[in-house]
């Protein structure tokens, strides 16, 4: 809301300046978001007559005009403006002076013409967006009494402060100017004063000369209309210009300012009908019905679905409610007889009809948030006073007021009973009755004792209150927030994460630990990353959630799986010449349920993702190293084995976006986590990176991290030693090295404590398909010292086990 | 023969005061102290003496034995230390050569504040409580005191399925949850973390961002101890000086609402370009729990009341860390993760 601080001071005098008055508005929750200056500046800027206006020779649009600028001699200008003309009363910036953007006006010459000055547009002058021509000022001044050479600024009463305030959506009464003033009277404690709505009524009654229906009460609880004839349209007055271009609407002549006015004052949009355009000199109030037509004022031709409201005459609509007039029944230039519409239309029907034929409007917004049905006939009687003080019209007599059958014994006022202790439980004040009353006063809400509480009558422009917590509320905000003691509740409990919640941070820490870099990549991603995949058809992560509204396609659906995120994130490293990456993630992915997927909360699984990609630079003493499969497997096993599980197991994996013979699936204790391994050539070049990356996705879903929090790992030191024997052992290579492991140590059993691979050599003269394996062999004992020959034996079963299973041979 | 201990003596132990290895001073040791030696020899001439001179005699030979002993020793350390000294000299390095530098990892700057965040919070005895991320329209909004068409709730301003299921534009859904799940029961002591999603995107707002919301339900929570508690947030957060201010907000779900102001960290309060000049810098939303809220959820506003807040991460961790341009954050560029 653009608050013109001499508009509110036709209300009241704050006794603050502008800059005060916002901040009070902001400790009392409207936000002043700045405080605009109007017309300050314009020194030098004056009023000007066009003497004359003659084409430039050799240009299509420039003209030299003589100006007189109240300078004595005449004024040379060459003016460019498509609407410039001899006679015209116009704003001319002469030398020297300064213009808001900056530009400094000086003599100079345009294709060899003097030019001694600007004739100015509105938008050049700071005061409105209007740059189609200059500011024409005919019309602000009676004949003969232009201010030849005066300031424009206090020619025309332009110097005002305008208050932006940021309301929030429950104080909408606050986008009508008399509220803002209730609500400055109320802060600054000065008397408030409404504005006088008398006037004379010399025609005939209204009720006579039109009749209004309204079929359903629902889409229009109030219509109250008035009749004013014999109009002449024209310029508005020049305040009123003032006060419509500060709050930021255009001045267009004196009916549709003289509606956009009482809005602006009363928070009531008004319609106005040419009342001799109306057939059957009759309103019909209903629901549209699906397929209608008609064609609204912006020359659009608009079909109806069946949920918009419409304002019809006998034949026909003429106007879609609360959102826009139709084209024939239009106030113009030839209209001399305006019937004033003054509603209150279903707030959901406006936003649903505003919404879906695109036109929202300074008058559908306030429907949607409501206007006040007590104050309908207010705003007309408002609009008729003013059409026959500017326009020269004569009002009917009355009006005719059709009201929802719930208001036929007028507009009760609600009262909320408000009670002091409450007041001070909620808050944790110590807020007196008498200073809480007082706040009420100041509010000017009405008042009546009751045994501990006081019955408060809310006035009808103050729809948001209907609660006592309301009223609470205002309490706070009029005694002021920096009144609110600052402790701290009085309960005992002890907080803290669930094991679920602290074994995930632990998971985060054991990553970094392993030196990767956390990444937080977004949930929706493009349905085109099956395709980089090279996921097939029916793969199930082609079927995703989709939102139906996404700010763009590669934002669309919800990613089952969390390497699209991770691999753009490596691209866009790698594009940057950042070439050593180690990568992870933590986050949901979704997997749409079954049926009903869009209406269905999808299955949201915790997932760790890892990407290694390029390796460590050489940096003296370490040689360069590049990431392969086995640094991606054993970080994993690492950081298993540190939260205390059981040893991971790998398979062979079988994915679309993986390197066939350099992938894994993963197993814990049998469960399938995810998989690891070498991208695929094409995956890879489709997310165009360079070198071989190696991803990882596991899944962590509750029950795995349930297990893993109750998991506890013995940490008792060994009570004897252990004797260690090496074993280098030569076969095929076709045998999983896994396999052979896995045989060793079931034949070392139960002395055989761990088995560590320290050399692979499969070179000349190793032959060709086999590879020789050496590993280091620990055997230990719980119960005593091992001997001699029991090591001796348990390794000679590893041998022989080996040659019978694998022909693997001692090397 | 006590002239000619003398003369040994002197002898032995020049001998050993010259010797420049360990190898030379066992040929020494031989020489006069073994079986063949020249102090044994003399030794055995103490057969020849009388049983008045032997007992006086053989005090000095023994003496002179252990002088030379002794000598030899002393020597043998010297030389051990000065051969370690000098293994130690040829053993030095050139210590500006830069250290092995180990891989380092880093945690994402949002998850290291919601964890801090989080630990304030759990401090003051709040469990932390988590649920999905993609809602029912009755969690994230109806249940909230936002029923359909209410003009609060903008269907621009979330990212929708259909119209009964959405990604939760706020956390506050699992205040709801959890209330529906305590079934009355009190306290309820709760923050809510975790990512939510908004039709907005430039440079101060993502479309994803993370939030961390709470809630406090009790006999009687007052919105004084909302002020306390978000007070003591503020102090842990970002400074014991810092003070907070409240402003009168509306959010369809508390009353009376208010946003939170810290006073700014960077000048104190004196106003600069992070406070824009005003000493004060928004942080976050909160209020007393709307009694519609409580009812809704099976709690009894005239037995209970309750308070929450709500801040985003990205917020806190941009002003604490001084980060300017939000997409740093899902940039996700290694040298940035790397400085956290």
């Amino acid at each position: 809301m653009q608050v013109s601080y001499n508009w509110l001071k036709e209300y009241i005098d704050p006794g603050v300046d502008a800059a005060e008055l916002g901040r009070l508005y902001t400790a009392a929750g409207l936000e002043l978001d700045e405080v605009v200056s109007r017309g300050r500046g314009l020194e030098g800027v004056v009023v000007a007559r066009v003497l004359t206006c003659d084409p430039v020779a050799g240009s299509d649009h420039l003209h030299l005009c003589t100006v007189d600028a109240g300078r004595g001699a005449p004024l040379h200008i060459v003016c460019g403006a498509p609407n410039v003309a001899a006679g015209q009363l116009v704003a001319c910036a002469t030398v020297g002076a300064t213009l808001p953007g900056g530009f400094t006006i000086s003599e100079k010459k345009t294709m060899g013409l003097l030019s001694q000055g600007m004739l100015c547009s509105q938008k050049e002058l700071g005061l409105a967006d209007d740059h189609s021509g200059i500011w024409v000022l005919d019309g602000y001044f009676a004949d003969g009494t232009a201010p030849i050479g005066m300031d424009i600024a206090s020619a025309l009463g332009l110097i005002d402060d305008v208050l932006v305030i940021e309301l929030t959506p429950n104080r909408s009464d606050c986008l009508g100017m008399l509220n803002c003033a209730r609500e400055a009277a109320a802060l600054t404690g000065r008397p408030f004063t409404a504005p006088d709505l008398s006037y004379a009524e010399e025609g005939p009654a209204v009720a006579e000369e039109i009749e209004i229906q309204v079929e359903d009460p629902v889409l229009c609880p109030r219509y109250a209309a008035r009749l004013v004839k014999g109009v002449r349209i024209a310029p508005s007055p020049l305040w009123m210009q003032n006060y419509l271009l500060a709050a930021g609407m255009r001045p267009i002549n004196n009916v549709v300012d003289i509606s956009n006015f009482v809005m602006l004052e009363m928070n009531q949009p008004l319609h106005t009908f040419d009342y001799q355009t109306l057939a059957g000199k009759q309103i019909r109030v209903r629901a549209a019905r699906a397929g209608e037509t008609m064609q609204t004022l912006d020359g659009k031709d608009r079909i109806f679905r069946g949920d918009e409201i419409l304002i019809c005459d006998a034949e026909k609509p003429i106007c879609v409610a609360g959102v826009m007039g139709g084209m024939e029944t239009e106030v113009t230039e030839a209209t001399t007889d305006i019937l004033i519409e003054a509603a209150c239309f279903n707030p959901v029907s406006i936003r649903r009809a505003s919404r879906r034929l695109g036109i929202p409007s300074e008058a559908s917004m306030r429907f949607e948030k409501g206007v006040d049905v007590a104050s309908c006939d207010l705003a007309a009687r408002r609009a008729a006073q003013l059409l026959v003080k500017y326009c020269g019209g004569i009002a009917d007599r009355g009006c005719v007021d059709v009201c929802a059958p719930k208001y036929a014994n007028g507009f009760t006022e609600r009262t909320i009973s408000l009670r002091p202790a409450r007041v001070n439980e909620i808050l944790g004040t110590e807020f007196t009755a008498e200073e809480i009353a007082a706040v009420m006063r100041r509010l000017s809400f009405g008042l009546d004792e009751l045994p501990g509480a006081m019955l408060v009558r809310i006035p009808s422009y103050r729809q948001d209150i209907t609660l006592e917590i309301d009223l609470i509320e205002e309490v706070a905000r009029l005694m002021g927030y920096d009144r609110i003691p600052q402790t701290l509740p009085l309960n005992e409990s002890a907080g803290g994460r669930s094991e679920r919640q602290k074994l995930l941070l632990r998971l985060k820490n054991l990553c970094v630990a392993q030196g990767l870099n956390e990444t937080v990549n977004y949930s929706f991603i493009s349905p085109r990353e099956s395709d980089r995949l090279r996921l097939a058809g029916n793969h199930p992560w082609r079927d995703n959630l989709t939102i139906t509204n996404p700010l763009s396609e590669e934002q669309s659906v919800m990613r089952q799986t969390l390497l699209p995120g991770l691999l753009n994130t490596t691209s866009r490293n790698q594009s940057r010449r950042n070439l050593d990456l180690r990568l992870f993630e933590i986050g949901n992915i979704f997997v749409p349920a079954a049926e009903a997927k869009a209406e269905t909360q999808p299955e949201e699984v915790l997932t760790l993702g890892v990407v290694l990609a390029g390796g460590r630079e050489a940096a003296w003493p370490q040689a360069a190293e590049v990431y392969d499969f086995y640094h991606m497997k054993g970080l994993l096993e690492a950081i298993f084995a540190e939260l205390g599980t059981e040893p991971l197991t790998f398979d062979r994996a079988n994915e679309e976006y993986l390197h066939p013979g350099r992938s894994a699936e993963v197993r814990l204790a049998g469960m399938r986590l995810g998989v690891l391994g070498e991208l695929h050539p094409e995956t890879a070049a489709a997310y165009e990176l360079s070198g071989r990356v190696y991803v990882a996705e596991l899944a962590l879903p509750a029950a795995l991290l349930s297990a893993l929090a109750a998991g506890n790992r013995p940490h008792d030191l060994p009570k004897y030693p252990a004797s260690t024997r090496d074993i280098a052992v030569i076969g095929s290579a076709d045998i999983a090295a896994a396999a052979i492991e896995n045989l060793i140590r079931e034949a070392g059993a139960p002395y055989l404590r761990s088995v560590r691979l320290f050399d692979l050599y499969d070179k000349p003269p190793v032959p060709a398909g086999q590879r020789s394996l050496a590993y280091a062999l620990q055997f230990r004992s719980d119960t005593g010292t091992l001997k001699d020959k029991e090591v001796d034996e348990a390794f000679e079963r590893i041998v022989q086990a080996l040659a019978e299973n694998y022909d693997y041979r001692l090397r | 023969m006590r002239q000619q201990l003398a003369e040994i003596e002197a002898r032995a132990l020049a001998a050993v005061a010259a010797a420049a290895s360990a190898e030379q001073l066992a040929e020494l040791r031989v020489a006069y102290l073994g079986k063949k030696g020249e102090l044994t020899a003399v030794s055995r001439m103490m057969g020849g003496l009388s049983a008045e001179e032997r007992p006086a005699m053989g005090a000095l030979v023994n003496q002179t034995k252990d002088k030379v002993e002794q000598a030899l020793s002393a020597r043998m350390a010297e030389l051990r230390q000065a051969e370690q000294a000098a293994r130690l000299a040829a053993e030095t390095i050139d210590i500006s050569l830069p250290g092995r530098a180990p891989q380092r990892g880093s945690r994402h700057i949002l998850s290291l504040v919601q964890e801090q965040i989080e630990d304030i919070f759990i401090g003051l005895g709040y469990r932390i409580a988590e649920g999905p991320e993609v809602e029912y329209d009755y969690f994230a909004f109806e249940a909230l005191n936002l029923p359909p068409d209410h003009p609060a709730r903008d269907m621009q301003d979330s990212f929708y399925f259909s119209e009964r299921m959405l990604l939760r534009p706020h956390t506050s859904p699992v205040q709801v949850r959890t209330m529906q799940k305590m079934q009355g029961e009190l306290p309820v002591k709760i923050i809510s973390p975790g990512v939510v999603y908004r039709r907005d995107d430039d440079a101060t707002h993502s479309p994803m961002f993370h939030q961390v919301e709470g809630l406090l339900i009790d006999k009687r929570v007052t919105f004084a101890d909302l002020n306390g508690t978000l007070l003591a947030f503020a102090r842990q957060m970002f400074g014991e000086e810092r003070q907070i201010r409240l402003r009168p907000s509306y959010f369809p779900f508390t009353e009376p609402s208010a946003e939170v102001d810290i006073s700014c960290f960077n000048c104190g309060g004196a106003g600069c370009r992070l406070c824009k000049g005003t000493g004060w810098i928004e942080i976050l939303g909160s209020g007393e729990v709307h009694p519609h809220v409580l009812e809704m959820s099976g709690y009894d506003p005239e037995a209970c009341s309750g308070f929450a807040f709500g801040m985003g991460i990205e917020r806190v961790a941009m002003l604490k860390y001084g980060i300017t341009d939000m997409r740093l954050l899902f940039d996700n560029d290694i040298r940035f993760l790397h400085s956290f």
